[in-house]
């Protein structure tokens, strides 16, 4: 099936088409490529239709059954493919029903995929095939190369951001590729076994130990095996199921090996758009100041460095996992700092043995 | 010296943990000013916060860090003006097992934006797993549409680890 999902809005006021805007920009970013086509054009695989005006009632009357149909009106629809939610619509509910109605008709395009190949007699699809370059990332491009260490990587059109499943150079690169690919894995060290669901973002283990022995063990030593949705959900059923943005929060943070995801440039201003939730996920002294730094302007790695004179290991496996859950903005350019003309703190002494006092320095 | 504007200020509605996020890193117990609560809120809690709560953090040589709890009831917000004068940042906390949480969270935002403006912010999101209203993802994305990118916690507000990670980031925006 053609990749990315193209979502048409159709007859939205100016405030859904804004919600609806950021929500694909929030669910590429997840790793879901998906495409917001002009204003009114019928052809998306995913129409989002305002029924509460004429216009809006008249396109949900012409589109095909086929079509899937997410349909703003006050008054409870039903239909073949059609999804109804009431307005108004948050941008978290949008970008909720979105994932979800997204990441069911990539799974069934799949399913439709495997069989008509079974049918005509071919392998399985999901056993071995190279993803093009254009999977896994919003907006793209065949003309890249396998991902090479983007310390080295100008930054033109965006590569694939890892090998694909045991090609990975790390745990964080496989869970990063299951994610952006929307795969299914199979992970094993010794007896330990760890079930990746890039599908619905969720990890299953049987225990916390299993997950900690696979995270610590020489990479090399890993085996990365690729799986399907159905395997996985039968295998699950027993396991302890976890959100896949913590263990990759983790990896990330502690080994991601300090190399820059493929496709990325320390020369390109970046932005935080979230805070991440240290209170449970883990973190190190230097993250708050990154975050802090990252969240007040568009900044570029490598002036983060200098800024915050944290060492380039740790900056760049802070913005790995920070990127891999979500939370970094590439789409910036260069501004001015909002500190301008705010009066700034001259109490950094004080702030300093605050800080000792809570035991973080 | 002392001075009495080294002060971090809690704020949010009733029954977010403002006083139990004091009492949980501050070296003495709050001195609280609670009397029954009347009103609709009487089903939150039984009492409620009518002047401030205060208590410290006692630093190297002496100096203190004054924390401030401002009353959560909407009618004694003429304190919180009187309270957050020369204060260093803000603490706002939100119960999520509230109706409209991230409303509330977008409320005290305005309330105090003058303050917010001139010195940080961090939020803590208490009472999650207790009843979710919202999710972090949800009071991330309207911060996100208001432009602002403040650090926001899951905490429980007795727990002295959440609470100190939570100044924590407070301090750094205000050094950064």
């Amino acid at each position: 099936m053609p990749k990315p999902l193209r979502i048409s809005p159709i007859a939205l006021d100016s405030t859904n088409r804004k919600v609806l805007k950021v929500a694909v920009d929030l669910i590429n970013d997840e790793g879901i490529a998906s495409l917001l086509l002009p204003d009114g054009s019928p052809h998306g695989h995913l129409l989002v239709i305002d029924a509460s005006n004429p216009a809006g009632r008249q396109a949900l009357q012409e589109a095909s059954e086929g079509q899937v149909k997410l349909v703003l009106s006050d008054t409870r629809l039903e239909g073949k493919n059609l999804i109804w939610q009431a307005p108004p619509v948050r941008v978290a509910d949008m970008q909720e029903l979105l994932s979800r109605i997204c990441l069911r008709m990539k799974a069934s395009f799949a399913s439709q995929e495997v069989l008509s190949q079974a049918a005509a007699g071919q392998h399985n699809a999901s056993e071995g095939s190279a993803p093009t370059a254009s999977e896994g990332t919003a907006r793209g491009s065949d003309r890249q190369p396998k991902a090479e260490p983007a310390s080295k990587a100008e930054e033109t059109a965006p590569g694939p951001e890892a090998s694909r499943g045991g090609q990975a150079r790390t745990l964080f690169h496989a869970l990063l590729n299951a994610k952006q690919q929307q795969d299914c894995y199979r992970i094993g060290y010794d007896e330990h076994r760890l079930l990746v669901g890039g599908h619905n973002g969720t990890v299953a283990a049987t225990s916390e130990q299993d997950i900690k022995a696979i995270m610590q063990a020489p990479f090399k030593q890993v085996r990365v095996e690729q799986t399907d949705i159905i395997a996985f959900a039968k295998e699950a059923q027993q396991m302890n199921i976890s959100p896949l943005d913590s263990l990759l929060w983790q990896t990330g943070v502690e080994y991601s090996d300090g190399q820059l995801l493929a496709g990325h440039d320390m020369r390109q201003p970046i932005r935080l758009k979230a805070w991440p939730n240290f209170t449970r996920n883990g973190f190190r002294q230097s993250h708050f100041k990154l975050a802090a730094i990252m969240a007040r302007q568009p900044i570029s790695l490598k002036d983060l460095r200098k800024e915050a004179g944290v060492p380039q290991g740790e900056v760049v496996s802070f913005y790995n996992a920070a990127y891999a859950v979500g939370l970094i903005d590439r789409n910036v350019t260069t501004g001015s700092d909002p500190r301008d003309g705010r009066p700034r703190t001259r109490r950094k002494g004080l702030l300093g043995m605050l800080a000792r006092k809570l035991g973080f320095r | 010296m002392f001075q009495a504007t080294d002060k971090i200020i809690f704020t949010g509605p009733v029954g977010a943990g403002k006083t139990s996020a004091i009492g949980a890193i501050s070296d003495e117990p709050p001195v609280r000013t609670d009397v029954a609560t009347t009103g609709s809120e009487r089903d939150i809690k039984d009492t409620t916060t009518v002047a401030m709560d205060y208590s410290y953090i006692s630093l190297e040589d002496g100096k203190r860090i004054h924390l401030y709890g401002t009353p959560g009831q909407e009618r004694f917000d003429f304190m919180w003006q009187i309270l957050t004068q020369g204060g260093l940042g803000l603490v706002l906390l939100v119960n999520n097992d509230h109706p409209d949480p991230v409303g509330q969270m977008e409320y005290y935002l305005d309330a105090f934006a003058d303050f917010i403006r001139d010195t940080g912010v961090v939020i803590g999101i208490t009472r999650m797993g207790v009843r979710d209203n919202a999710s972090i993802m949800d009071y991330q994305a309207r911060l996100f549409e208001r432009e602002q990118v403040f650090p926001v916690f899951e905490v429980d507000g007795r727990s002295s680890e959440d609470v100190r990670i939570l100044v924590n980031a407070l301090l750094a925006v205000l050094e950064n």
